[in-house]
């Protein structure tokens, strides 16, 4: 069972009229782990994990969660947790009618979890749901997604409007719980820096196109800056791929995915340092986006 | 099954407001009446209908669009999958409606009992609906009742799938279709036999009969657009 992905996705595509809005996309995702789609705005983030959690049809093309397709599928989708920024609620619900319907739709939701959330993100269960600032909302979001336990949850922007502490309770929650419990988080967001570390696994969308689909650790090494005299960063980045090339007075800055000896770099002078998540995203989306 | 159950629990816990309200509305109409014929007398005519009974139908209507324009995209995004949406719906009105259809004909016994509360009013009571014996008097209380949430509910179905657009094509097919309809009997010079033919039907098939082929269809055109719908 452990070798059977969590998610299979085989060629699918979803088009809205004639915008496409994801292209021929194919990944697995494997069981436990904590995965980050990132992308651009309207890269079709979302609608991946719409179309993952059977709010969505595809155009083309297989999807496999839990081994059957989600469309409709009662089975699949009690396992599954989905906690979308856009998330609508009925305007008569109170904070405490969102908790019950997860406590009754959710086979793992752990109450007590639940409450200790709530208390910590201090939310006001008596208070209606669209009476709730931007953080308030996210923050019930969030609740409900770790609280549900359930074997694939997927966080689609949930910090908008969290404040930096707020924050760092979700992260520090996710991980403690994420720990206790395993199972397979996917985390979509533009933070990405403040997840690098949580992340084990990338996916980056671009377009409705999959370019990257990596282990962060392996993706970590893999990109370096480079600066020095130009002939010599020429010289020791031969044999990589170049993302993106500065020049800063006499010294010329590349960065580059591949593997650049260090002893040769510091021979000749030549600085080399690791590049951040977010920083790599940006090149390698922006030099997609180019070509 | 339970999870269909759980769905109408979440729905009625996010409405009770809206199952109480009718109430209110009723009462506070049944009040109103009871104070203006207590202050006639004799000088109406013979037992008039107050028509206050209309405030449940079109409170059945209003929620029935509002259930599913609102409950749906979260319920979806609760993981919850159409199919048990739309049983949980169905089961929720379902009960909804043997609840008010209940409580009208014990009303109506009431009322007919007490001789309209002692003035002739006919607040509850309607046509020659007391008459008919009580499973007849719930299915004429009840069959138009679901009749206007599936009115909201085919709303809300629409909405959902086709937004606002949608919304307003349905209304404006409608009218067109009654529009002609309308045109055509005129200019056949058809209205007396249409008057007979309403005149022929028995209250039973009236109220009852022919409203609950309505419900049918509208139940079919409901599940049409929800199947499809997306968040």
């Amino acid at each position: 069972m452990t070798t059977t992905p969590v998610v299979s996705v085989q060629g699918v595509s979803k088009r809205f009229g004639s915008v496409a809005a994801l292209d021929d996309v194919s990944f697995d995702l494997r069981r436990n782990g904590i995965y980050g789609l990132l992308g651009r705005n309207g890269a079709g983030k979302t609608t991946l994990m719409q179309l993952l959690t059977g709010q969505q049809f595809a155009t083309a093309g297989t999807i496999r969660v839990l081994g059957a397709d989600p469309v409709e599928n009662s089975q699949v989708l009690r396992q599954v947790s989905f906690v979308k920024e856009s998330q609508r609620y009925p305007d008569t619900f109170k904070v405490r009618h969102v908790l019950l319907a997860g406590r009754l739709l959710f086979p793992e939701w752990d109450e007590a979890f639940a409450r200790s959330l709530v208390a910590d993100f201090q939310l006001p269960v008596g208070r209606l749901v669209k009476k709730l600032s931007r953080g308030m909302l996210s923050a019930l979001g969030v609740t409900v997604g770790l609280a549900s336990r359930a074997p694939l949850t997927f966080f689609d922007e949930p910090y908008l409007g969290l404040d930096a502490v707020s924050r760092q309770l979700f992260y520090d929650r996710l991980l403690a719980d994420y720990a206790e419990h395993p199972r397979t988080v996917v985390l979509s967001t533009h933070l990405i820096d403040e997840v690098g570390d949580l992340i084990e696994h990338v996916l980056l969308i671009e377009r409705g196109r999959i370019v990257l689909d990596e282990a962060a650790d392996a993706l970590r090494g893999q990109v370096v800056t480079v600066t020095g005299p130009a002939p010599a960063v020429d010289r020791l980045t031969v044999n990589t791929d170049e993302l993106h090339r500065e020049q800063l007075g006499p010294l010329t800055r590349a960065t580059v995915r591949g593997a650049v000896p260090a002893g040769a770099a510091r021979e000749a002078g030549v600085q080399l340092e690791p590049v951040s998540l977010q920083q790599l995203v940006v090149r390698i989306t922006a030099r997609k986006a180019a070509s | 099954m339970n999870r269909v159950f759980a769905i109408v629990r979440m729905q009625a816990a996010g409405r009770r407001d809206g199952l109480v309200w009718p109430l209110v509305i009723l009462g506070i109409a049944f009040a109103t009446n009871l104070v203006l014929f207590g202050s006639m007398g004799d000088e109406m005519g013979d037992r008039p209908v107050t028509g206050g009974l209309a405030s449940v139908y079109i409170t059945a209507l209003v929620f029935g669009a509002v259930a599913m324009a609102q409950q749906f995209p979260f319920a979806l995004g609760m993981s919850v999958t159409r199919r048990e949406f739309g049983a949980a719906i169905g089961l929720f009105t379902l009960a909804q409606t043997v609840i008010y259809a209940v409580l009208l004909v014990v009303l109506q016994a009431v009322e007919a009992a007490t001789g309209g509360w002692g003035l002739r009013m006919r607040f509850f009571g309607i046509g020659s609906l007391d008459t008919y014996g009580v499973p007849a008097q719930l299915l004429m209380y009840g069959v138009p009742l679901l009749l206007m949430s599936l009115i909201g509910i085919a709303l809300g179905a629409v909405y959902v799938r086709w937004r606002t657009n949608g919304v307003f094509g349905a209304i404006t097919a409608v009218m067109v279709v009654l529009g002609l309809t309308a045109a055509l009997i005129t200019r056949t010079g058809r209205w007396p036999a249409v008057g007979d033919w309403f005149l022929d039907q028995s209250a039973l098939s009236l109220f009852a009969g022919w409203p609950s082929l309505a419900v049918v269809l509208l139940t079919a055109l409901s599940w049409t657009a929800l199947r499809k719908a997306t968040a």
